[in-house]
This record gives structure tokens, sequence and C-alpha cells, in this order.
């Protein structure tokens, strides 16, 4: 073997390594630029507005007065109220596919499900202004003003377009999420566990209740994290559908503005620096809260899953 | 031809963990040395400090000279030197994304070598050897795993073969076949030693007595006892070894 | 408890569940219903040859939409899945879990996190506002940023699906690192890699959020990719908020397209990665 067969080996290895070693580092980069630009871009309004900017319920771009609040608020209830409709579905889907459904079942409803998440979101905004927005104005908002209408959250002129329509179709768009994490944690729990319950006479239902969902608890909370997560930097169906209007009102019915709506819809308007970073700190806001909201999702599937990915090097 | 290893003062450690605890040995060319043993005592670690393939893991450490044909298997880069010392495992791993052709000539064309009529012709020796080419040699284009798993076995016999190595490494090579698979695997053994230096670890004592020239008990990491298979099975000088054989533990 | 009550509650849950199932696919079918209804009757040949007509007039296409779309998915994918591979390569065959790879996994699993209108934003006031202009270019790397870690958490796991003894087997017959992994280990991931591909291209094709301030949009053909161009969910977008109905005809028209291009590419995908188990 000559020496020039050793070096030459070496030398293309060496490359490959560095090669890849170099992308494995630039993915590292790219995370803390994509930070900093942010940060950076955002300066001019978080040092004229400091805390006052998630308080503020001003947004006056000619006074050049910007306040968060409205949108930190549409966003909120949005986001809430499709995790209220979103959770339980789908959970309900998840225990459908992992504990009820036989295998051709599965497969066919799992690949819709999976069809839910894979529609672009301006294609349900679409389908949200010409569909689901007449419905409600039409059916359901009348509807929930005539018999709930004593709730603040019912009153109001139904209008379609609004907090409803952005929370109902946030739902639909998160509930794949959900639905998902939920069955892989499930997936996770160890046979064991059901077969302990079913050899005491436990039924479906109770097997589920006693040994699959309290193991799968702090996976299922990460997943509703992560649901929680995608909905609050939801975009595109979001702002065709809520009304973007600043405003801060307790009806359903009424129309607001979300974080990543206004952004959406002011960006390239944005005419002076102060503007721009007003809106760059919206982002950063968002940004923010989906990294930790993020972490925190992925720390508890981990912990019923599996380990941090990677694990040894052997098989 | 096979070549002679010379083991000495082998130590290995998996982590914190000494699995080998100064191995001394002389292995002999143109032989087949069994190594036997219970689980975990060694065997396997061995047998793969002599190509080298301990270092791959993590958190392993080496520390001892092995000495192949007159040079020591750390003076050289260990790529090279798994073209000398060929290994066959316990489970096949015919490489699945190659034909059965593919699979054999690997070693030769992974590593540069590209004449069409030199590989074919490595192929169909290297299978020949290892008693496979009649039933393959119509579908060397099918895929590796369309093979039983004894026929799988035997094609990375011939794949480890067609590298040309001098030292053949084999970690319990038919414990997962069934016997006659296990059969076919012996009988290709006792061929191959007229060429080979051949080191099989195996944990059926009977398969060394059939097969070994000379066989090797490990306990705890240690060498405890080596000789000719028929005084290690009928006479051992060790009480550790007698009572193995016996089935008094392990 | 009362053995029958049991039952009927069992019973009554397991209902409930298969509700809840039949409920979260009525959005699925309603969209696509009405998508297919309303896109197909505007689909024509002339709509995947023309460009946009002027605002209340009808017909006309989106040829420029959906050929834009494709340049930046192509741009996003040239950038994404080199680095996306290599990075995953990295993770899985030369660093598996020292402090470095478990920061990298986190860096990738927080950028799939990131609402998509982040990296308008970033793109905007680091390329954009930098070159003066929007661009093809600019929309090619917001896709590109998020298509990376989806490329780099599915290749991961491909490559983690190989057995090790496979790599065994190429390290015992004296065959290099780099080349049992270019060599043998890639071949053998293969078709999982190309299905987590398909898949991240499916899913950038509908990205509409970060092309609005980067891409912008054009009711023309682009000239290069230093100009605006336009891009079928954008398109899309615009022609829905826009108050003529012969746009919104176009939009559910285009629509029809993109899901259908998305539906394909999952399909397609998955049959991809069925074939290969067997």
């Amino acid at each position: 073997m000559s020496k020039k067969t050793k070096l030459t080996a070496s030398i293309g290895d060496q490359a490959l390594r560095l090669l890849t070693l170099l992308m494995a580092i630039s993915v590292l980069i790219l995370m803390a630029w994509m930070g900093w630009q942010m940060y950076y871009s955002a300066l001019p309004s978080i040092q004229k507005f400091g805390f006052g900017f998630i308080t503020g319920r001003v947004w006056d771009p000619v006074k050049e007065q910007f306040g968060a609040l409205p949108f930190i608020y549409g966003t909120l209830v949005t986001s809430l109220l499709a995790l209220l409709i979103a959770t339980p579905i789908g959970l309900g889907v998840a225990i459908f596919l992992n504990e009820m459904a036989a295998s051709k079942v599965r497969i066919v409803v799992a690949f819709l499900v999976e069809m839910l998440a894979a529609i672009p979101s301006v294609v349900y905004g679409l389908w949200g202004i010409f569909v689901l927005a007449p419905w409600l104005r039409e059916t359901v908002e009348p509807g929930l003003a005539k018999w709930l209408g004593f709730i603040p959250l019912f009153k109001g002129t139904p209008a379609g377009f609004g907090m409803l329509a952005g929370g109902l179709i946030l739902a639909v768009m998160i509930l794949p999420t959900i639905a998902a994490i939920s069955g892989e944690v499930m997936a996770a729990v160890p046979n064991e566990q059901r077969e302990a319950a079913l050899a005491l006479g436990a039924t479906k239902w109770e097997m589920i209740r006693l040994a699959v969902l309290p193991y799968a608890k702090s996976g299922i909370l990460g997943g509703i994290m992560l649901g929680l997560g995608r909905a609050l930097g939801e975009t595109m169906a979001v702002t065709m559908l809520i009304g973007n209007r600043p405003d801060i009102l307790p009806s359903l019915f009424a129309p607001a503005y979300s974080m990543a709506a206004v952004i959406a819809n002011e960006f390239t308007e944005a005419t002076n620096n102060l503007y721009l970073s007003a809106l760059v700190e919206i982002g950063l806001i968002l940004f923010g809260i989906t990294l930790i909201l993020n972490v925190f999702a992925r720390l508890l599937v981990w912990s019923v899953a599996r380990g941090p990915k990677g694990g040894t090097s052997n098989e | 031809m096979g070549q002679s290893l010379s083991v000495r003062h082998l130590e290995a450690w998996y982590g914190s963990n000494k699995t080998l605890k100064g191995i001394n040995m002389e292995i002999q060319p143109n032989q087949v040395t069994a190594i036997i043993g219970p689980s975990g005592c060694g065997k396997s670690t061995f047998v793969r400090c002599i190509n080298r393939m301990h270092e791959t893991l993590p958190g392993t450490k080496v520390k001892g000279e092995i000495i192949l044909d007159g040079q020591s298997i750390y003076d050289q880069d260990p790529v090279t030197l798994r073209k000398t010392v060929g290994m066959v495992f316990q489970k096949a791993n015919p490489f699945p994304s190659m034909s059965i052709y593919e699979n054999v000539v690997a070693g030769l064309r992974l590593n540069g070598m590209k004449s069409k009529q030199k590989l074919q012709a490595s192929a169909e020796k290297s299978l020949r050897m290892a008693a496979l080419w009649d039933e393959v040699k119509d579908r060397l284009n099918y895929s590796g795993m369309s093979l039983s798993g004894g026929q799988q076995q035997r094609l990375c016999i011939a794949r480890a073969l067609a590298v040309e190595p001098s030292v053949l490494l084999m970690d319990e090579p038919a414990s997962a076949l069934d016997p006659i698979a296990t059969t076919h695997i012996e009988e290709l053994i006792r061929q191959l030693k007229e060429n080979y230096t051949i080191l099989i670890v195996t944990h059926n004592m009977q398969q060394a007595a059939r097969i070994a020239d000379s066989t090797a008990f490990f306990l705890n990491g240690e060498l405890v006892e080596h000789g000719p298979t028929s005084e290690i099975f009928t006479n051992p000088n060790d009480k550790r070894t007698e009572d193995y054989i016996t089935g008094r533990f392990g | 408890m009362n053995d029958r009550l049991r039952k009927y509650r069992n019973l009554t849950m397991m209902g409930i569940f298969t509700l809840a199932t039949l409920i979260a696919l009525i959005p699925l079918f309603g969209v696509l219903g009405y998508v297919v209804k309303n896109g197909f009757s505007a689909l024509n040949l002339e709509f995947f040859i023309n460009l946009p007509k002027a605002m209340g007039l009808s017909g006309g296409g989106m040829a420029n939409a959906i050929v834009g779309t494709l340049i930046m998915v192509v741009i996003a994918s040239i950038i994404g899945i080199p680095i996306g591979i290599l990075t995953a390569i990295y993770l899985t065959e030369y660093d598996r879990n020292s402090w470095f790879s478990i920061a990298v996994r986190f860096a990738t699993d927080v950028l799939t996190g990131i609402p998509s209108i982040i990296v308008g934003i970033v793109i905007y006031t680091a390329v954009v506002l930098k070159m003066g202009h929007f661009s093809a270019l600019a929309g090619g790397l917001s896709l590109a940023i998020i298509m990376t870690p989806l490329i780099i958490r599915s290749t991961e796991e491909m490559l983690k699906l190989v057995s090790h003894s496979i790599r065994e087997a190429g390290y015992a017959l004296g065959i290099s690192k780099r080349i049992i992994i270019l060599r043998i280990i890639l071949p053998t991931a293969a078709k999982g890699i190309i299905t987590g591909a398909m898949l991240a291209i499916a899913r950038v094709s509908g990205e509409t959020a970060p092309l609005i301030f980067t891409a912008l949009g054009n009711q023309y053909w682009a000239h290069s990719l230093n100009e605006p161009i336009a891009a079928l969910p954008v398109q899309i977008y615009q022609y829905a908020t826009s108050p003529y109905k012969e746009w919104h005809q176009q939009a559910w028209a285009g629509s029809l397209v993109l899901i259908s291009m998305v539906i394909i590419l999952n399909l397609i995908a998955r049959l991809v990665f069925r074939s290969r188990s067997n």
C-alpha cells in the first residue's frame, strides 16, 4: 500500500467531513443571523416605544404612533378560539386513528388528515372569503346572537368577517398538527400498558383513559403547544378573514387584526423607517413567542416519544 | 495465502468497561481457529480489534500490539488494513441498493477498480469460492436482498473474498441460519482454509469441534486456554475450560 | 360501576371519536369540493398560456404565476436540498451526540417553527432593501430558508433508518467513510430522501406570506431573476381580495391548479416511499 493512496483517501474523506460540517454550521449561523437581522431592524421602534409598545392601543402611521396591543389581542383571541375547537377534535381524530381504526381505514383517513395540512393557507383564505364568511354571516352568527346573545362574545352585528371566522379557519389548519403529534405520542405508549388495562377487564375507552392518555399527557400538551405556535404565526387565511381593523372589541363577530396580518398588509406601504421598524418589532415579538412555545413543546414531546434525536452511533 | 497473526498484550475498553484484559495469542496461518466462550466474554471484541473495527465505535480504546505478517496493524491506515483482513458478520448484511453482482464486487469497485473484465472475473471466482455461483449466475443483476438468509450470508462471504484478504474473520456467521444453510457454510470454511487464515467466533461448541483446527477459550475478557481443538475438547488444561465445555455455565 | 353502563359509555366515546373524525374531514371535502367546482369552469388552455387580463375583463390566465412559482421553487431547491442533505449527513454520520449537533438540531427545529412571514421580513430587510428592488431571487431565497430545515429533518430520519450493520460491512471491506456515505448509504436511503424532498417542495409551492414582500408579484412576465415575479399563491391572494368577480373566478382556477400540484406531489411521494418497503 503506497503512501500516496493513504493520503488521497484521507483528503477526500476530510473534504466531505469539512463540507458537511460547514453546512451544519451555516444552519446555526442562519438562525442567529435571522434573529439579529430582525432585532436590528426593529431597533428604532424598540428604542422609541419601549415596553409601551406592547400595551399601546393606538396604531397610527400618520402620526407615527405605534402600539401593538390590538394585534396581540386579535392574534391571541383567534388562536385560543382555534385551540378550543381543534384540541378536542384533533384528540378525537388521534384516538380514532391510533386505537380504533382498522389498518385500511387508518391509511386512508391518515392520508386525508395530511391533505388537510397540505392545503395552502391562501386557498383556505379563498374558501373562507366566499364560503365560510357568508355562511357565518347568514346562518351561524345570527343563530349565536339569537340564542347566546346575552354573552358579550356573541353580541353585535354579524358580519361574517371577524375573529370568529379567523378562529374557525385556524382551527381547521392546526387540527392536523394536534392530531398528528397526539397520534405520535399515543403510538409511543408501550403496548404493555394497554394490555395491562385490558387484562383487568377495562373497556376500550377505559383503557385509553387509564393507560394511554396519562402516559401520553405531556406529549399531547406539547402537540397542543405546537398547534398554538402554528396558529399564532398563520398569516394568509387569517388576514383574508379577520377583517383587518385594529380594534379591540369583545365580540367574536367584530373585525380585528392579527400580528402576522398587519405585517402582511402594511409592510410594503411602510414609507418611513419608524413605521417599518414598528412592523418588524411586531414580527420580533411573534418570533419570540413562537420560539419559546416551540422549545417547550418539543421538550414535552421528546419526553414521551423519544429522547432528543440522535441517539448512539449503533443501530 | 493466509498469514500469521501475533497478538500481544491486547487490552480494549468500551467506555469505562474493560472488555479485553491483556490477550496474548499466536494464530497460525491457513488454519481455522475457533474462539469460544460465554456471552460477554469478549470474543467479538477481540475479533473486531484485529481489523480495527472496534475503534469505529464511539468511546472505545485499544492498547497493545497485533502483528500481521511482520507489521503492526496500528502502523497502517485502517482502511487499507481491512483489505487484508476481511470480515463476515453474524447477520448477513448485503448492501440493499445493489444487485448480487454489485454486492460481490463492491469492495473492488468502490475502491476504484474500473475494469469490467477484472470485476466480472473476480465476481465469478468469489461466488464459486463461496459455493454460490451456480445458484445465482443467471440472476446476477437481481437485488442482493432477493436471496434467502443462507444465500445472503454466502454472498457476504463472496463479497469479503473478492477483496482477496489473507485473513478472514467470521463473527458467528451461521448463528442466524437454519441447519442446512449452516452445513453449507461450514463446508465452505473447510475449503477456504487452504488459502486463508480463518478466525471464527462461535457459541456453538459442536461447530468448533467440527471445523476448527485450534480453539481458544475466552472468559471475562481473558484468554483462558488456546490449543488444538481435539485437546481442548477432550483434555483441557484449565478447569474453567472444562466447566464451560461440560456445560456447567454459559 | 354497572357493567352495562360502562359498555354504553364505551360505545358513546367510540362514537364521539368517530364523529370527531368525520367533523374534521368536513372542511377538507368542503374546500376541495368548492375549489374543484368553482375552479374547473374557469380552467382552460388559455389559463395556462396567457397572462392575466386587466381588472374587470374576463378570461386571461396565470401563466406567469405558474412559471414564477416553478422558478422560485427551483431556486429554493437548488439551495435548500444540497444544504439540507449535507447537514443531515453531518448529523448522522459524523457527529450524532455532541453539544454542537444538538445545537444544530435545535436550530433546525426552531427554523421549522418560524412563521413564514418572518422569513419574508428578514429577506426584505436584508436583501430587498439592499438591492433596492423586489426580485425572484429574494423570493427564492425565502423559500430556501423555509425548505432547508424540512429537508434536514426528513433526510436525517431516513439516514438513521439505514441499519448500522450496512456501514460496518462497508468498513470491513476497506472502503473509506466518504465512499460508504456517498455510494452505499445515500443510495440505500435515496427513496426516502426523495420523498422528503418532494413533500418539502409541495409545502413551499403553497407559501404566500414570504413572497409578498420579496418577489412582490407581477402582472406580466419577468425578464430576469432580478425583477419582481408572479407566483401562483400570491396571485390567488391578490385576486381573491380584489373586488372583481372575474378575478375571483381566476383565483378559484388558480387554487385548483395549486392544490392539484400539492396533492399530486404528496401522492407520488407517498407511493415512492411505500414501494421501498419490502
